[in-house]
């Protein structure tokens, strides 16, 4: 039997099932919806919190929380890392760059080779840095001092890596000298174009000279360092020489096949890779001269800088040309 | 192929009208509103229909949109802080219905006092029972309509029955058997 609570519950639930909508509600409504007016399609309730209510549910699951908070870094931080290469010296994401991307980069090479050619690229890097600065006129002391000190590292870590090459397998010391000749020619070039660059943009006078000066100082030392107490062989000495006139004959076509360019700096620059590869051409000369007296140890010296002119005279034509 | 769409849907709304207009004019105490709500909610299934979208449970499916719509006006009526709302917009939102609930709404003495009780339980089990013991919805459409889990919905569901017949004087009734 029913009792008065059951009852009571019965009606309360029988009550509430009354609510219910007037026929002609009922009537209306199915009118609006199978024929609604534009006007009805484009107000439906919006929510004002759309953005507040993910963030907030997005904040309630936390494992999503913080796989999209790391998932975040890891984008941010990877495209950070992307947009620092271009960075120069005076931007936000430079010292991301300079103190983080290339030290990890550094550290990850084992080959001690590898490693004294990355280094001496970054030491190339970092002079091209300088002269996009001379040219936009941004080159100020500070910047000036970064670029001083970061190529003094570089050029440190070079000789170590260089060093330590040496250490490893002493037989290979032609793979040093073109490591030597490459760095030396590519400070060499880089230096001739900003101190272009700083005369074409009126600084005349000592100011932004150092890092040009700093880059020939250091391309001198290491050259110096790995000067070889004894010359070549007479095999040795051909193949190089091959090599050397292999070089200038390429920096010869490249340079022949520049377009006369009418921009100061155009004609400056061309003007100068035809005397540097004519210095390369003197002393790949001289090398002879002191072969065929015999003096293996001069006549090797002499090849290195007729290698390293002609490497310079293309690199130097490449980035001069650069700027108008 | 429009007919016949427009045939199962006049059959639902038949079915369901009633049902989504009451469980909304008990959620917003307001009948313009709940009949607006009504209406925008089977416009959406009217939509989906269109599309052919995949409905499975077309009572849940309407329910769950009543219950987001109904959430989106609260939002819009109650200017909460976003505190307010990371702290938990489910629960903060019914606590101001209690007040002016069943004033508008027509009712007899047994509706309105069941109706009362259940509004004062406990903010998280309101709906639950109220789709449970009202609407006769299974757990496990009570938790789709929430987006809870079904346990969650079934803890909800029993410990606002518990509740309830401490408040309504309903202790020894069988029928608010646990679910």
């Amino acid at each position: 039997m029913e009792n008065k609570k059951t009852r009571k519950l019965n009606d309360a639930v029988r009550e509430m099932a009354q609510i219910k909508m007037t026929t002609d509600e009922k009537k209306r409504m199915l009118e609006n919806i199978l024929n609604p007016s534009p006007l009805l399609m484009k107000q439906p309730i919006k929510s004002p919190y759309k953005i507040s209510y993910f963030i907030s549910s997005f904040y309630q699951k936390r494992s999503l929380y913080y796989l999209s908070i790391a998932g975040l870094f890891i984008i941010i931080g990877s495209g950070s890392v992307i947009a620092s290469q271009k960075s120069l010296p005076g931007d936000l994401l430079y010292p991301l760059k300079v103190n983080v991307v290339e030290p990890i980069h550094s550290a990850l090479i084992f080959s001690p080779e590898q490693k004294a050619e990355y280094e001496s690229s970054l030491a190339a890097r970092r002079l091209t840095e300088a002269e996009s600065l001379a040219d936009q006129s941004k080159l100020d002391l500070p910047k000036e001092q970064k670029i001083n000190s970061l190529l003094e590292s570089h050029t440190q870590a070079l000789y170590k890596a260089i060093d330590e090459s040496r250490k490893k397998d002493p037989a290979e010391a032609n793979g040093d000298d073109t490591i030597v000749t490459n760095f030396e020619a590519t400070m060499n070039a880089h230096a001739q174009v900003l101190d272009i660059l700083n005369k074409q943009r009126g600084k005349n006078k000592k100011e932004n000279q150092t890092i040009s000066e700093n880059a020939r100082d250091n391309a001198h030392f290491l050259r110096a360092s790995q000067e070889k107490e004894v010359g070549a062989t007479p095999e040795q000495y051909t193949k190089k020489k091959e090599d050397v006139q292999a070089s200038i004959d390429s920096a010869n076509t490249d340079l022949n096949n520049t377009r006369s360019d009418e921009s100061s700096i155009g004609k400056t620059v061309i003007d100068n890779t035809g005397k540097i590869i004519e210095e390369a051409k003197k002393s790949l000369k001289e090398a002879d001269e002191d072969n065929r007296k015999g003096n293996s140890q001069n006549a090797h010296s002499k090849l290195l800088d007729s290698e390293s002119s002609a490497k310079e005279a293309k690199i130097f034509l490449k980035a001069g040309l650069k700027f108008k | 192929m429009k007919a016949n769409i427009a045939r199962i849907f006049e059959e639902v709304y038949e079915k369901e009208s009633d049902s989504i207009f009451r469980f909304s004019l008990v959620r917003v105490s307001n009948r313009e509103q709940a009949l607006d709500i009504t209406q925008e909610t089977f416009l959406r299934l009217w939509s989906s229909l269109l599309e052919q979208k995949e409905i499975k449970n077309n009572r849940a499916f309407l329910f769950t949109i009543a219950h987001h719509l109904i959430i989106d006006w609260y939002r819009k009526k109650k200017s909460l802080s976003l505190d307010t709302m990371i702290y938990k917009i489910e629960e903060a939102e019914y606590y101001e219905v209690g007040e002016s609930m069943g004033n508008s709404i027509e009712l007899e003495a047994e509706g309105r006092y069941l109706l009362e009780k259940i509004n004062e339980l406990d903010p998280s089990a309101r709906t639950p029972v109220y789709l449970r013991f009202v609407e006769d919805l299974s757990p496990k459409e009570i938790s789709d309509i929430l987006g809870i889990s079904a346990n969650a919905a079934s803890v909800r569901i029993n410990r606002g029955l518990a509740e309830l017949r401490k408040k309504a004087g309903y202790e020894d009734d069988e029928n608010l058997k646990d679910n």
